[in-house]
């Protein structure tokens, strides 16, 4: 049976411990700050990112996933003998990564390659991938490993607060979002990530917003009968309000696996300093 | 004199040229508007050209021949958006006039220059003239003629750039979206600015320079927007009256900048593009020789137009089939003939597709015949362009909404507060009694809304607006907010996308959660329950009972802010009023905060006759 290998942007913000452990490749997506391309994850990492971006002026950009390196990273597991299954953010959200993907598997052609569609961005990408490369691990078959991802892909979403709406308006994608902007009150707008952006409320205080997610994911587990929980709460500088978040998760839905991580650099592009959020797999 | 190209020279001409173009990036992302307005076009050129630049410099093997092979490998390999692609393109021909060769003169340099434009113009499927392209072509014609004659490379690259330039100068004519907008073609000025960098070299001036303001589309069609309303809204009656506004507005902007200090004078960017785009739509009117308001309007218009193009295709359909032996190819294809940005990805087993098209039904139904389709997904696209999505509402013409909210306010801080949240209709005012149930009536008529959401933002009120409801045709809501903060607490949970219903219950529901006090003069001795009161004396109000008393509205405030902060509570807000002073209301701001840490504490003017404070706490 064929062995498979998992590849991915970094947008997925996986931390590398996990990365070695499973063998995972990240590619690095190019950011632009000014004049200044940088490598995700390997010329910046998410701190020294955040004062950049605090002293800059402009903001920040993201690029296209270069698809010499995604072509690489399949050639490499090629020669390790595995098949590539390559776990994309939301195509809804960026079709240009999914395009990179599919342009760099047409260039290497003779290895067999299987593009995924996660439909999620950061966190919610990572809990995809990981339920996959643990169904790889196990020794599963390419079509059961692909059914697993597909079931995680339907069960994961992601709850995200943002101070600054600007980072994702600059981005171009705030779709129906908008309609948070523009508030003469200190409001901090949630948004909901799968395929599309959402709005899912505001709150006036990182409580208030804590506790709008929360409802949300109760009101979710409830109307799919969930079983249990895995997630992964992330925050770009606000290490405060994600921790009154982890512990509020802890304590009302005793989850199986529970991590707070920083978010990564591409992933701060989009949400702006101090936001933060969680992913969340149901089971 | 230079009489000859080789490998090492190659080099330093192409990274003149990177440099140069990275220094004009956001010149020509500026410039962007076809063929989708989304401003990157010099940022997707630049850093193609950066990497097949830094690919170059790293090979070890210096001849002609394999460095411009490689500048035409990596650069496809690295190649970003439309005009990436046909930049890489155009290398990617260069290396084939130059392939085999160590060192080349002037006419075989001119020769693969023309190669280059003809590959650039092979990879595209529909070429478009006006753009990269014909700037490319005309050039590298222009090169080979000069070549015939002529051996010094460098005279000949000045006579390709300024054919190029002249080319580039000519592109609105050619398309007319570049005119409406008034721009030249970003791709082409890309491109010129490649040569020029190489030209710049040879001549030994700078590769960089600092960028002056720029005048950029967005904030001139930003203008015309503004001209456009003026001319709609029948402020504007003639063309005299549009150059008037243009000079005033240019002769303001010019004296302020003359009154600016010198060292602010560098970072005054936003009133120099004042001046600046003024200007350039005052010269398109005299340039173009618009005779008349009705000239101007529809030059207006069609400036406005090129951010707000009509979509060809409405719907952004995305679905999954899950089949045998699926050809992605095939179904791509398929899928092409019923609109545009058809991507199909996948494996035979399991084709992700996606389309914009006007038949959504069609292309499942074509779908459904290779395989089950699942997670059907049918976007009505927006429109909206988001580059200018803020700076967008101005000229946004009235329609009629699904939803839209009437609700009462008592002062001009918490009705600009009430608006920003999503009401459309403020009723009452400081001065204004309490609306009557014929006042309700007519802002639920006169609203451009199929649907109502009443917030009454007041107890006295709700019966009037039940009663409203009663009366009024249109579907109303009340939702029984009685104070200002319950109604903006209702606010929190509106969603304006989202149906009446919906927010009907999330709306009543926020209602509870929230605690309104307010601290105000007694009008009158009273007495209630042990407190006795005399007339002028400050009363905190908590749930309409009296609760604390004092001298000052500060202290005041203080202490019923104690009265009403539980646990779980992490919001006190305060709204000062008429009677209560700014600079006051700051001190009483840092006097919560410092009493409670943990709270988030956040003062607003809400300019209320009566209370000097309204204070809620959730």
């Amino acid at each position: 049976m064929t062995k498979i290998g998992i590849v991915t942007g970094s947008v997925a913000g996986i931390p590398s411990p996990l990365i070695k452990e499973y063998g995972i490749r990240v590619i690095p997506f190019p950011i632009i700050l000014g004049r200044e391309a940088l490598r995700d994850g390997m010329d910046i990492q998410p701190k020294e990112f955040l004062e950049k971006v605090k002293k800059s002026k402009e903001f920040p950009k993201t690029a296209a996933l270069p698809i010499g390196e995604l072509a690489e990273a399949y050639e490499a597991f090629m020669k390790e003998g595995k098949a590539v299954l390559s776990m994309h953010m939301s195509s809804g959200l960026s079709i240009a990564t999914h395009d990179s993907a599919q342009k760099a598997k047409e260039m290497v052609s003779e290895v067999e390659v299987e593009i995924f569609d996660t439909e999620q961005i950061i966190g919610g990408i990572q809990l995809v991938i990981l339920e996959a490369a643990r169904a790889i691990r196990k020794g599963k078959s390419k079509e059961e490993v692909l059914k697993v991802a597909r079931k995680a892909r339907e069960n994961t979403n992601l709850l995200r607060a943002l101070p600054d709406l600007e980072y994702l308006y600059r981005g171009g994608r705030i779709g129906k979002a908008k309609v948070l902007m523009g508030s003469l009150m200190k409001v901090i707008p949630i948004i909901a990530a799968k395929n599309v952006i959402t709005p899912v409320g505001k709150g006036r205080s990182p409580t208030q917003a804590n506790e709008k997610m929360v409802g949300t994911i109760k009101s979710d587990m409830e109307s799919r009968g969930a079983k249990g929980i895995k997630c992964i709460i992330e925050h770009a500088d606000n290490e405060e309000a994600a921790g009154e978040l982890k512990r509020m998760v802890e304590e009302r839905f005793h989850p199986e696996e529970i991590t707070l991580r920083e978010t990564g650099c591409c992933g701060i592009v989009h949400t702006g300093p101090q936001s933060w959020g969680i992913a969340y797999l149901i089971k | 004199m230079i009489k000859h190209c080789n490998g090492r020279r190659l080099i330093k001409a192409l990274s003149a040229s990177n440099d140069w173009l990275a220094s004009k990036m956001e010149v020509v992302n500026n410039l962007n508007v076809f063929p989708v307005p989304d401003g990157d076009t010099g940022f997707n050129m630049s850093l193609t050209l950066k990497a097949a630049v830094e690919a170059m410099k790293e090979l070890k093997d210096r001849d002609l021949s394999s460095i411009a092979k490689e500048v035409g490998t990596s650069s496809v390999m690295a190649s970003r958006g439309c005009s990436g692609v046909i930049l890489s393109q155009f290398l990617v021909g260069l290396a084939k006039g130059l392939e085999g060769k160590k060192r080349v003169e002037a006419k075989e340099l001119a020769q693969a220059f023309f190669k280059g434009a003809e590959a650039a113009y092979g990879g595209v499927r529909e070429p478009v003239e006006g753009t990269m392209l014909t700037v490319a072509k005309e050039s590298a014609r222009r090169a080979l003629e000069i070549a015939k004659e002529e051996s010094d490379i460098a005279k000949i690259l000045r006579e390709t750039h300024k054919e190029a330039q002249e080319v580039l100068e000519k592109t609105p004519e050619m398309l007319p979206v570049l005119k409406d907008a008034g721009v030249v073609d970003a791709g082409g000025a890309g491109f010129v600015y490649i040569l020029e960098g190489v030209l710049r070299l040879i001549e030994g001036k700078p590769l960089e320079e600092i960028s002056k303001v720029e005048v950029t589309v967005a904030k001139t069609i930003n203008t015309w927007r503004s001209i456009l309303v003026g001319i709609r809204g029948g402020e504007l009656k003639d063309i005299k009256e549009v150059e008037t506004i243009a000079a005033k507005t240019i002769q303001a902007a010019k004296e302020k900048l003359s009154r600016l200090p010198l060292q602010k004078l560098k970072n005054a960017t936003g009133i120099r593009r004042v001046v600046g785009t003024w200007e350039k739509v005052l010269g398109i009117i005299q340039k173009r020789g618009l005779l008349d308001i009705k000239a101007v309007r529809s030059t207006a218009q069609r400036a406005v137009d090129t951010w707000e193009r009509e979509l060809k295709y409405k719907y952004c359909t995305e679905f999954l089939i899950k089949g045998k032996d699926l050809v992605l190819k095939e179904i791509e294809n398929e899928l092409a003939r019923h609109g545009d940005c058809a991507i199909v990805v996948g494996s035979s087993e399991l084709a992700k597709c996606h389309i914009h098209t006007n038949e959504p039904d069609k292309v499942k139904a074509y779908a459904a015949t290779l395989g089950e389709v699942d997670k059907v997904k049918i976007d009505d696209m927006d429109k909206q362009h988001q580059t200018l999505l803020m700076e967008k509402e101005v000229g946004e013409a009235v329609k009629v909404k699904e939803l839209g909210i009437v609700a009462v306010s008592t002062g001009e801080g918490l009705s600009k507060i009430l608006k920003s949240m999503g009401v459309d209709e403020i009723l009452g005012g400081p001065k204004k009694l309490k609306p009557s149930v014929e006042d309700i009536s007519k802002a639920i008529e006169k609203m451009e809304a199929k649907n109502v959401i009443l917030l009454p933002n007041d107890g006295d009120i709700i019966p009037a607006a039940e009663k409203a409801k009663e009366l009024s045709k249109k579907r109303v809501e009340v939702i029984p907010a009685k104070s200002i903060p319950q109604g903006l607490a209702a606010l929190m949970d509106y969603n304006p996308e989202g149906s009446i219903e919906e927010n009907k219950e999330s709306m009543s529901q926020a209602l509870g959660r929230i605690k309104t006090g307010q601290v105000a003069k007694a009008a009158r001795i009273a007495k209630y329950k042990e407190l006795k009161i005399r007339k002028g004396e400050v009363i905190g109000l908590y749930h309409k009972e009296i609760k604390v008393k004092g001298r000052k509205p500060q202290r005041v405030a203080l202490d019923l802010i104690k009265e009403m902060v539980a646990e779980g509570d992490s919001i006190v807000t305060l709204y000062y009023g008429k009677g209560a002073r700014k600079r006051k209301a700051n001190k009483l701001l840092n006097q919560v905060k410092e009493k409670y840490p943990n709270l988030e504490v956040q003062l607003y003017f809400g300019g209320q006759p009566h209370y000097y404070y309204i204070i809620s706490v959730e």
